[in-house]
């Protein structure tokens, strides 16, 4: 599992950084780049393209530094560059998947119960955005407010995609235990 | 739903292991951003080349390129000059088993070119192609208007083309056609047949059916013939002869029906009919298997595969960018780097790893009735062989 390690360590950094320091750019981004890649990698699936996407992320970091409010944590406001990113990576391919199993005749499927299939293949069934809720907060342990930054949504939001996704993972789950 | 959270996490974490060791990622990607950051504040353009050893950020250069250690190959290589405004004078000396592309001379129209896969050596083959024709996938023999004609332009053999067509079988030697049965003035079945040249052609079995030739009412058309892999891959064109009514594949050695599927827009084979794609007319296509099963689907529509059958050349639709795509996986091999060009044709390198993709480019408009392109070579890595501008391919 992920660690991530709150970059956040002080506003002497980020001043240096906003100075055209790299060393203390680098203090700060630093500890997010793994964090980084992992989400990339679980947006587009290829180790070369993440690590491109992370890059040009960085990039953009630099760029936009001066956009972090005083106080606004880092970790949050950088992984939502990370993912617009790769969203842009997946606009930019002629071609999504649709489905590699054998195409079953409507009156043959059966929705498969969480019992009978593997979790990972159930939480490759679920919408990437409802994937993505459900990577950075059990994954990357992102509470829910900085899931909402990362996604550009709002709390409340970010707390129903994340409750929908356990709830198509697990149908038995109750409301209350969210 | 904290409860899911140790089942979540060891899915992702399977996931996940795939990635491999990240330890050397975080100073190279920052390096590489801050690098990339200096040469943007230094107001410099760029142009992505090769692979090199990661960059320190304030180094003053001509080119640049993004950089990391291990990183696999550049994607898109330098192009080759347009070719030269001589005919070309030099015949194609090359072994007769070496594949070339077959290319319409660029000052002389009537003379055939060939270049080999990694675009190194080039060559005038033969002359009489004006109206065009079609090269085997080696380019060792090739069809025009009647005549099969070998790598010194000699004719071998002849045929009709009024009542007979030539579709290239895979091993090179041999093709392809289905034959009407009956007069041309009446429908009736056809017969798919093989041949080869100065052999007399072989009945295989009864097929489709072909309209009045004076209706342009469609009839069986082939498209995939392998006398080595014992298949071949016929449907059935419909009225105005775009699309697809019916698909067959046929046993050659026996004429059995192996199977038989229904109709879509634009169909492709791999050489060997194993793989057949399908598009189903509302932008998307299946890919089906040697039984018949359908094993993927893709947006978008397929026009060709790698000779190994596993990569796909895809476009949105003809007037598209292409891209090579794994079908399998859905993962883009390479994308046309320049969203003005438009995909035109494409072919595989016969039991080579390349695939040659035209594309249309504005900048070299038709003027007669073949269309010019842009060609890529790129290999099954998405590393661009070579690139040669303004080349008509040969065709019909």
């Amino acid at each position: 599992m992920a660690q991530v390690v709150t970059a956040d360590r002080g506003g002497s950094i980020r001043e240096d950084a906003l100075g055209g320091d790299e060393e203390a750019f680098e203090a700060l981004i630093g500890p997010l780049v793994e964090p980084a890649i992992r989400l990339a990698y679980s947006m587009l699936g290829d180790r070369m393209e993440a690590e491109d996407a992370t890059q040009e992320a960085i990039t953009r970091a630099w760029r936009k530094l001066g956009q972090l409010r005083s106080g606004m944590p880092m970790r949050p406001w950088f992984l939502a560059i990370v993912v617009n990113q790769c969203r842009n990576v997946r606009r930019t391919r002629w071609f999504r998947l649709v489905r590699t199993k054998p195409i079953v005749p409507p009156d043959l499927y059966r929705e498969p119960s969480v019992e009978s299939i593997d979790l990972m293949r159930a939480l490759s069934l679920l919408p990437d955005r409802d994937r993505q809720a459900l990577f950075l907060h059990f994954y990357l342990d992102l509470p829910i407010e900085e899931v909402a930054t990362a996604l550009g949504i709002s709390a409340a939001a970010a707390k129903g995609r994340i409750y929908r996704a356990c709830h198509r993972l697990r149908p038995s789950l109750l409301e209350e235990e969210i | 739903m904290d409860d899911m959270r140790p089942e979540i996490q060891e899915a992702f974490a399977n996931q996940q292991s795939k990635l491999g060791n990240l330890a050397d990622s975080r100073e190279r990607l920052v390096r590489g951003a801050l690098a990339a950051r200096n040469m943007h504040r230094d107001g410099r353009t760029q142009l992505a080349a090769g692979v090199a050893a990661v960059v320190i950020a304030a180094l003053v250069i001509a080119t640049f390129a993004y950089v990391r250690t291990g990183i696999g190959p550049a994607r898109h290589a330098p192009p080759v000059p347009a070719s030269s405004p001589t005919p070309m004078s030099r015949p194609l000396n090359v072994s007769n088993d070496t594949p070339v592309i077959l290319y319409h001379d660029p000052v002389n129209f009537d003379q055939l070119d060939g270049t080999t896969w990694d675009g190194k050596i080039d060559g005038r083959v033969g002359r009489g192609v004006t109206n065009g024709g079609v090269g085997n996938a080696q380019g060792s023999l090739y069809t025009t208007m009647g005549d099969i004609r070998d790598r010194t332009g000699q004719v071998v053999a002849t045929y009709d083309p009024k009542n007979q067509g030539v579709f290239w079988a895979d091993d090179g030697v041999h093709f392809c056609d289905v034959v009407r049965t009956g007069s041309r003035d009446e429908s009736g079945p056809g017969m798919l047949q093989t041949g080869a040249v100065g052999q007399a052609e072989t009945n295989v079995t009864q097929i489709g059916t072909f309209a009045p030739a004076n209706l342009q009412g469609g009839g069986p058309v082939v498209a995939a013939c392998s006398p080595p892999g014992d298949r071949a891959v016929v449907y059935q064109a419909p009225p105005g002869g775009v699309g697809v009514v019916q698909i067959w594949v046929i046993q050659l050695s026996t004429g059995r029906k192996v199977w038989t599927g229904g109709g879509g827009g634009w169909i492709a084979a791999s050489h060997d009919g194993r793989y057949i794609a399908l598009a189903d007319g509302s932008g998307q296509t299946t890919i089906y298997g040697a039984g018949g099963a359908a094993l993927a689907k893709l947006d978008g529509t397929v026009f060709a595969f790698s000779w190994d059958g596993t990569l796909a050349v895809a476009a949105g639709s003809f007037g598209a960018p292409p891209s090579i795509v794994n079908w399998s996986d859905g993962q883009t091999v390479w994308t046309c780097p320049d969203n003005s060009l438009k995909y035109w044709d494409s072919f595989a390198e016969p039991g080579g790893s390349h695939l040659a993709i035209g594309v249309l480019d504005p900048a070299f408009p038709q003027t007669r009735g073949f269309a010019p392109v842009d060609l890529f070579v790129v290999g099954a890595d998405g590393i661009v062989a070579f690139e040669r501008k303004n080349v008509t391919l040969f065709m019909y």
